[in-house]
């Protein structure tokens, strides 16, 4: 291939384009390139051939997820393998131990990517283990389905590390690296069907392949294509008002936003915001570097909380050591310059990513506003070596003028929208959790909807920290909220919170559930979200006579099914 | 025409059900801070009014939040004598569930403010532990009765001040309701213990306040209230009281119908079952002849001079089957309080501290540790 002629090409078309729409090609050419990447079924076919399948395999599925995006995915792929006869196990990979992996024949990862670029919390530990140890696993075949987002910088890191490491480990990949934006439904389905379809032509037996169902579920898939297309608009901040009252701990900012084109999003659907970082911040680092001009490069550059990768390569190349795992450039430099001979201000800049976007639930409902969107972003505040330090995205939000303009594109998330009409919903929102929950109110609201709506809310003070407590009010005197539950934690000598609430509301709650009620979780998810979960496990035992064990499939099966539904954080 | 109407305070009060109203739902309403609005009127009969604070409606609207409500709890204090233990008491509660300020009232009680919503059951069970309660406290029935409380003044300062005890007791209305939402928690009560002969369903048109006052001293106001009790005393001995009614000093700024009027002397009584039996009846008579459709003009002076004093002294005579005697001569002649150490009349020591405005202020270091360093030696506390 002629390459250099095609990049002066390229250069010489984008020269004009805003980093935001650089961004956008990026994911866009990513989309292309995950779609490029599906072997079509005859390929997939000789591959499998080649490689011999047993007719006795048992593929094993192994998720890594933090939403349950991948989970989803490993369940449904579980459920196609065993509609067309073939066993599987499903296991999380936070709960799998590694030295398994030499027993299996083949093995299913579906893993997602946060952070920066890091695998889900909970299946850190098997990526670790997977770098230290040594398996043998080099009989051992294997597949991976990354799920990720092309508006982050790197897109599906986590799989791609995955497949590094198997690879290192001598393991056999079977198909291309499958990478996945966000309306990863039908790509993932019609690669399932291929998987299964490949799996059972390599059954001894022959047996009858269940032609129906493959091929209706084949047609129902094709119906759309995917779109990869990811919008970027612009909007104006409108108004902005701290909703906590004097004395309180938080600041959790109201953001009222205007957009200038009709946005088309439901309740339910996040907005995924690019912060940038402060100039006089920004100022004094580059002065730092050695080039305080400069400092507009960095604009749009994380230089704060660094950690991992970027880190490591930052301290390898200024030869310094700390201990911190997260760490301010501002705060490294500063600590280390009179170590450094001089910094080159270019391999700095080639070392740090660009700022990831982050995600703040829609507060509004466009039924309610057109042209304009709430948001309900809490300050995160935090020490770190004593100094106090703010929210990479939060701060650049809450310190928006009016009339400010930013950019932001519309996080889809059709898992966390309103059921039909006819459905009731419990929503549980703690905090700033209470957010998707006004849109859907405002929606339901708005278009006169029947079913009822139980919402619990929680925070500090009653006094203090009752956010929208007016619009609320309304909303339970025009009896759109059926009920409503609070927690005030610090309001009385001991701790009250939304899942003492279920609690105590349990007999009741299982009613809702038992009549189809779905039940919707938003907000912090260390702690309140596991919480939560454990209460409905417990309400699940004692309402439906079932141990733990039982009780935790039962609200999987919930999950699963959708009658419960997560977005936490 | 709407003159004959009744006020809607007196729907609230006839439909309460005991002063139960919808109280115990306002409690679990958890979406404001107030309680619904006929359970304002009914949570006074309770001790307690809700406030808003003004100033800060315009910013928490704007934060979406709901006005900033806050309730005030006056205890019941007769004659305002309390024992070093409920002093202290009283100032734990206030730490705990109020803004840790005291206030110390012209009607010699105690005051806390900035109380919420959800506070109060905690309050008065914290208050009930220390056997203060709160009952009657404000509302229209018979509030705080007051007494002069320096000891100096006389050797039957206690006899005297006993009666304080009785008549505030006697003027209790007989609901069981402040117990069985504040304290019981929704443990219903028999109904037939609270028949009301006194209060009935209606109550008082208004607040109704009585004072007892041991000459020379009126540090009481004693002409300022619905009823005054002057103790006449001869030779050491309590010999009865004269009793004056219609007291009121006052008025509403505009409204030419009202006025401030000092109470009438009506006459002397000596026995005590006597003297509690008329003013018992005084307020029959307010009960049956007061002003219900106009708030404004509803306390005791004005039916008083609706009736005129005499008729209004036949009808009590009647009622109580007591007659007055002729009222004794008394001198007042001062009114001030004794700052600093003073001895009392049996020659033990006491000492009248000065405390602006009332307000007490939580000082950890300060008004506690003297208590409770003292406590076991010093007997009482009474507010001026
Ligand atoms: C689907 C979804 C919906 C969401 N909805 C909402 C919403 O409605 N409202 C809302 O408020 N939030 C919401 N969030 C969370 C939000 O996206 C952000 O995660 C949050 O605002 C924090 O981002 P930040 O940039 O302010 O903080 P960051 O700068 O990303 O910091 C986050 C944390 O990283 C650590 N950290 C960062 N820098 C350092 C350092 N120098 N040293 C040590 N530690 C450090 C700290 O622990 C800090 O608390 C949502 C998230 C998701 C995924
Ligand atoms: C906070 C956050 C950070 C993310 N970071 C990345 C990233 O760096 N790269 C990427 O490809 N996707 C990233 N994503 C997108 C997720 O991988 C994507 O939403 C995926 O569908 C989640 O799957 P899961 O529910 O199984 O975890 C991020 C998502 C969130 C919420």
């Amino acid at each position: 291939m002629q390459f250099d002629p095609k990049i002066a090409d390229l250069k010489k078309q984008i020269e004009n384009y805003s980093r935001e729409e650089l961004l956008w090609f990026n994911g866009y050419l990513s989309g292309l390139l995950a779609q490029n990447q599906i072997k079509t079924s005859s390929e997939l076919e000789v591959l499998l051939k080649k490689n011999n399948l047993k007719p006795s395999l048992k593929p094993v599925i192994l998720y890594a997820s933090e939403t349950g995006n991948s989970k989803k995915l490993a369940f449904e792929l579980s459920k196609l393998l065993k509609q067309n006869e073939i066993q599987t196990k499903v296991f999380d990979l936070a709960t799998y131990k590694i030295k398994d992996l030499e027993k299996e024949s083949y093995v299913v990862f579906i893993c997602s990517t946060q952070g920066e670029g890091e695998a889900p919390l909970s299946a850190q530990g098997f990526f670790t283990d997977l770098e230290k140890e040594t398996l043998d696993i080099k009989d051992l075949k294997y597949s991976i389905v990354g799920l990720g987002d092309t508006s982050y910088p790197l897109f599906c890191k986590a799989a791609q590390d995955l497949d590094d490491l198997m690879k290192k480990q001598s393991a056999k990949s079977q198909t291309a690296l499958l990478k996945l934006d966000v309306d990863y439904k039908q790509q993932a389905n019609e690669w399932f069907l291929e998987l299964v379809a490949l799996f059972l032509e390599q059954s001894q037996d022959e047996k009858q392949i269940d032609d129906k169902s493959l091929v209706s579920l084949k047609e129902n898939d094709k119906q759309s294509k995917p779109d990869h297309v990811k919008t970027f608009y612009k909007g104006k901040l409108l108004h902005k008002v701290i909703l906590n009252d004097r004395g309180s701990n938080k600041k959790t900012y109201h953001i009222e936003l205007a957009t200038f084109e009709d946005i088309e999003y439901h309740p339910g659907d996040a907005l995924g915001v690019y912060a940038k970082n402060n100039h006089s911040l920004l100022q004094s680092l580059a002065d730092s570097l050695g080039d305080k001009k400069r400092y507009l490069e960095l604009e749009s550059l994380n230089v704060k909380g660094l950690s991992g990768r970027v880190l490591t390569n930052i301290l390898e190349y200024l030869q310094i050591k700390t201990n911190q795992t997260r760490i301010d450039l501002i705060d490294l430099l500063q600590l280390y310059t009179p170590l450094v001979r001089s910094i080159d201000f270019d391999k700095i800049i080639s070392l740090l990513n660009p700022i990831s976007p982050r995600l703040y639930s829609i507060a509004s409902s466009l039924h309610n506003q057109e042209n304009q969107i709430d948001l309900t972003v809490g300050l995160v505040e935090f020490e770190n070596q004593g100094i106090p330090k703010k929210g990479m995205c939060s701060c650049y939000l809450s310190e928006l003028e009016i009339g400010q303009e930013f950019m932001f594109y519309i996080h889809k998330n059709q898992d966390f929208y309103l059921p039909d009409d006819s459905k009731d919903i419990i929503m549980i929102g703690p905090g700033t959790g209470i957010a998707p929950f006004r849109g859907f109110l405002q929606e339901r609201d708005q278009r006169g909807v029947k079913a009822r709506n139980w919402l619990f809310f929680g925070e500090q003070h009653f006094v203090s920290d009752f956010y929208y407590q007016t619009e609320i009010q309304q909303w339970l005197e025009t009896q759109v909220l059926t009920r409503l539950d609070t927690a005030f934690s610090r309001d009385q000598k001991h701790k009250i919170y939304v899942q003492d609430r279920l609690k105590e509301n349990a007999k009741e709650l299982w009613k809702w559930i038992q009549s189809g009620a779905v039940i919707y979780l938003c907000g912090q998810k260390s702690g309140m979200s596991e919480d939560v979960e454990s209460t409905l496990v417990q309400i699940i035992m004692d309402n439906q006579g079932v141990n733990q064990l039982e009780a935790k499939e039962y609200l999987e099966q919930m999950f699963l099914n959708g009658q419960y539904k997560k977005d936490v954080y | 025409m709407s003159k004959d109407k009744l006020s809607h305070v007196e729907t609230i009060k006839t439909q309460s059900d005991g002063l139960r109203g919808t109280l115990s739902q306002s409690l679990v309403d958890n979406h404001t801070g107030n309680v619904r609005p006929d359970d304002e009127a009914l949570i006074k009969f309770h001790g307690m009014y809700v406030q808003d604070d003004r100033d800060r409606r315009q910013e928490r609207a704007e934060k979406k939040l709901d006005k900033l409500y806050s309730f005030m709890i006056r205890l019941r204090i007769p004659g305002g004598v309390i024992s070093a233990k409920q002093w202290q008491a009283i100032h734990e509660v206030s730490e705990l569930y109020g803004t840790g300020v005291l206030k110390i009232t012209t009607r010699q009680t105690i005051q806390l403010h900035g109380l919420l919503k959800h506070q109060l059951s905690d309050t008065i069970q914290g208050f009930l532990t220390a056997k203060l309660d709160a009952i009657a406290a404000c509302g229209d029935v018979n509030r705080n009765v007051i007494c002069s409380s320096h000891p100096q003044v006389s050797p039957v300062f206690e006899q005297i001040h006993n009666y304080a005890d009785k008549i505030s007791e006697m003027l209790l209305p007989k609901t069981q309701s402040y117990y069985e939402i504040w304290i019981d928690n929704q443990k219903i009560y028999d109904r037939s213990v609270e028949s009301d002969p006194l209060y009935q369903d209606r109550y008082l048109p208004r607040k109704f306040k009585i004072a007892i006052a041991i000459p020379p001293t009126n540090d009481v106001d004693v002409f300022a209230n619905d009823i005054g009790l002057i103790a006449i005393v001869e030779n050491d001995q309590l010999i009865g009281f004269n009793l004056a009614i219609g007291g009121g000093l006052s008025t509403t700024h505009g409204n030419k119908d009202t006025y401030s009027r000092l109470a009438t002397v009506i006459g002397f009584c000596s026995s005590e079952s006597d003297i509690l039996k008329l003013i018992y009846h005084v307020l029959t008579i307010q009960r049956d002849y007061g002003n219900r459709s106009d708030r404004k003009l509803a306390r005791l002076k004005y039916t008083l001079d609706k009736m005129g004093v005499e008729n209004f002294v036949k009808e009590l005579e009647k009622r109580a089957a007591v007659e007055l005697k002729a009222a004794k001569s008394y001198t007042f002649t001062e009114r001030n309080d004794r700052y600093g150490w003073q001895q009392a009349h049996d020659n033990k020591w006491y000492y009248t501290l000065f405390v602006e405005n009332g307000v007490v202020r939580y000082a950890p270091e300060q008004v506690h540790l003297v208590i409770s360093n003292y406590s076991s030696t010093l007997s009482r506390i009474s507010f001026l």
